[in-house]
């Protein structure tokens, strides 16, 4: 009967078994294992993630007042942490091991918020896509870009060469990168401040009344598209660059004090366009400054 | 004397003593007496740096697993294969081959059945532990979801705003007597030698581990040179119109956003020069 038991056959597929499952087992195999968990919430909540390795976010909205946090990493590689405090919930992922592979310390969160949700979102080379969501928020990327659409609050956009895709969003916005470009779409923004060091600068849409709209680039371009409709001051000032005023017939001659003679040059624009309720500053270094009617 | 034999006098005898000649130059020119004057200003500044400090410990991890990486410095070797072989042969004389057998299939069935039902789940607290058995409902199906408008401007945006840092703060419009204002010296050509972090302190693992990144070291890299090369086209615009204040506004902010790279890839602690 022993002998049976530990025939070498029988062993055999023990041990075969015993390796199968155990090759088998994701965290034995070092491979990416998703993790949701939920966290319910009273008001307004704030979600601060702080992605230190590589991945992506993807932050969406639902009408449920709970944070659901999904994220995919292997957990021999990656340590991720979450905390809920109150209202507040803190996620953070690290590194465990160095690594030379690329792609071996990531971490990719997939978050669903309430729609009121506050943001704070940071990773080095993922992009960060936001969608449907109001609230202040804080994005940084370091080399990844940043998509927002139907977003509003006070947003905060910060890239080194991340470029930002800014989709129906409405509030007030600021971006600062050295190489990234910014695509402004069909906004409801009353306060824009966009700045790059070698990107472009693309803004199509209206111009909300007392609203203020600054677009700097020093070497990109820098085009604006308006409508009919719209009511703005312009000056568009560049130093070595060219201003394209391809909306002539549109731009008047600036009526408001200070700027009693409209003046047209290579370098510096003055101009109103219906009654001037709006204010838009457009300037480059080098890069040419386009002004165009939508049609 | 001419301003470049003036420039060569500094050069070998530095600002103390200035030969008559030299003396007679710098009261007839303004360019030299404001060459010197930045000269000064430099030197004034370096003094006030900090003297040279240790640097952290994730320096010393991070070049070690650079050489590591590259070949240039391996492990050190703790067992040899003969010390190995006499492990083993002490171990067989204890068990029969029968009783390791037994035992090994029985530990990795245990090994095999633990990992298998105990996944290691992402560090909860207490708190996140106790929201967790909620019932869920479905979630939403995002990408089915017709969009919806963009809610009210007017009831969105609140008076609170996210707490700025100092980095993030806007630039005053700068004013070409602002006496902060210093030219910078075509020696801030600061290289960049590989960086795995971003933003600040702690952006490590907690073990002080870095990541490495290609594409992250690439897109820093490039972005120095971008800012540093555009700094340098802005100061020499400025030589030419000092009083260009827009031009003036783009060095502060190419500054500001160099100052800022710096930042993080010394927090993130690889390398630089």
């Amino acid at each position: 009967m022993m002998r049976w038991i530990f025939g070498e056959r029988t062993v055999l597929t023990v041990l075969g078994v015993g390796a199968l499952l155990l090759g088998s087992s994701p965290v034995w195999g070092g491979g990416p294992e998703t993790q949701e968990q939920h966290f319910v919430v009273k008001n307004r909540p704030v979600v601060v993630l702080q992605n230190i390795v590589n991945g992506r976010i993807e932050v969406k909205s639902w009408k449920n007042p709970e944070v659901v946090v999904t994220s995919t990493y292997s957990p021999s590689k990656v340590e991720v942490d979450i905390e809920q405090a109150g209202d507040r919930i803190d996620i953070s992922s690290s590194a465990l091991t160095d690594s030379t592979a690329p792609h071996d310390a990531e971490a990719n969160f997939q978050l669903t918020v309430p729609e009121q949700t506050e943001l704070q979102l940071k990773t080095q080379t993922g992009l960060i896509l936001v969608e449907q969501v109001s609230g202040d928020m804080k994005l940084q990327s370091f080399a990844g870009d940043v998509h927002l659409k139907e977003v509003s609050g006070y947003i905060i956009v910060r890239t080194s060469g991340g470029s930002l895709v800014c989709t129906q969003c409405a509030g007030k916005l600021e971006f600062t990168s050295i190489s990234g470009h910014a695509q402004i779409l069909q906004p409801a923004l009353t306060n824009v401040n966009l700045m790059t060091t070698t990107g472009n600068i693309t803004y199509d849409g209206d111009f909300l009344r007392t609203g203020i709209y600054t677009m700097n680039s020093g070497r990109g371009l820098v085009e604006v598209r308006f409508s009919g409709d719209d009511s703005f001051d312009l000056k568009a000032q560049t130093i070595l660059g060219t201003v394209d005023n391809q909306a002539t017939e549109y731009v008047k001659p600036d009526t408001h004090e200070g700027h009693h003679k409209r003046k047209f040059s290579n370098s510096l624009l003055f101009g109103t366009v219906g009654q001037g309720l709006a204010k838009v500053e457009l300037s480059s270094y080098s890069g040419t400054i386009r002004i165009l009617k939508r049609n | 004397m001419q301003c470049k034999e003036f420039v060569s006098v500094l050069e070998q005898q530095g600002l103390s003593v200035l030969p008559d000649a030299a003396q007679d130059h710098l009261a007839a020119c303004a360019a030299c007496q404001d060459f010197l004057g930045d000269l000064s200003a430099i030197v004034v500044t370096a003094k006030e740096f900090p003297a040279e400090i240790d640097p952290p410990q994730r320096i010393w991890v991070s070049l070690r697993a650079q050489l590591e990486a590259e070949g240039l410095c391996k492990h050190p070797v703790g067992i040899t294969a003969e010390a190995s072989s006499h492990w083993l042969e002490s171990l067989r004389a204890w068990f029969s081959p029968r009783t390791l057998a037994t035992l090994g299939v029985g530990l990795s069935l245990m090994i095999a059945a633990f990992l298998q039902f105990h996944k290691s789940p992402a560090r909860v607290t207490p708190s996140a532990r106790l929201a967790t058995p909620q019932v869920q409902p479905d979630l939403p199906k995002l990408a089915d979801q017709t969009p919806t408008p963009p809610p009210q401007v007017a009831s969105t945006i609140r008076p609170t705003q996210l707490p700025v840092t100092a980095k993030t703060q806007q630039l005053k419009p700068l004013q070409a007597s602002d006496p902060s204002i210093v030219p910078l010296t075509p020696s801030e050509n600061i290289q960049y030698a590989g960086t795995a972090g971003f933003g600040g302190p702690g952006d490590e693992g907690p073990n002080g581990h870095l990541v490495s990144n290609p594409e992250l070291d690439e897109s820093m890299r490039t972005n120095l040179r971008t800012v540093n090369e555009f700094i340098a086209e802005c100061e020499a615009h400025l030589k030419k119109h000092p009083h260009d204040t827009l031009a003036r506004e783009y060095l502060q902010s190419a500054i500001q956003q160099r100052q800022e790279l710096i930042d993080a890839i010394l927090d993130s602690g690889r390398s630089e020069q």
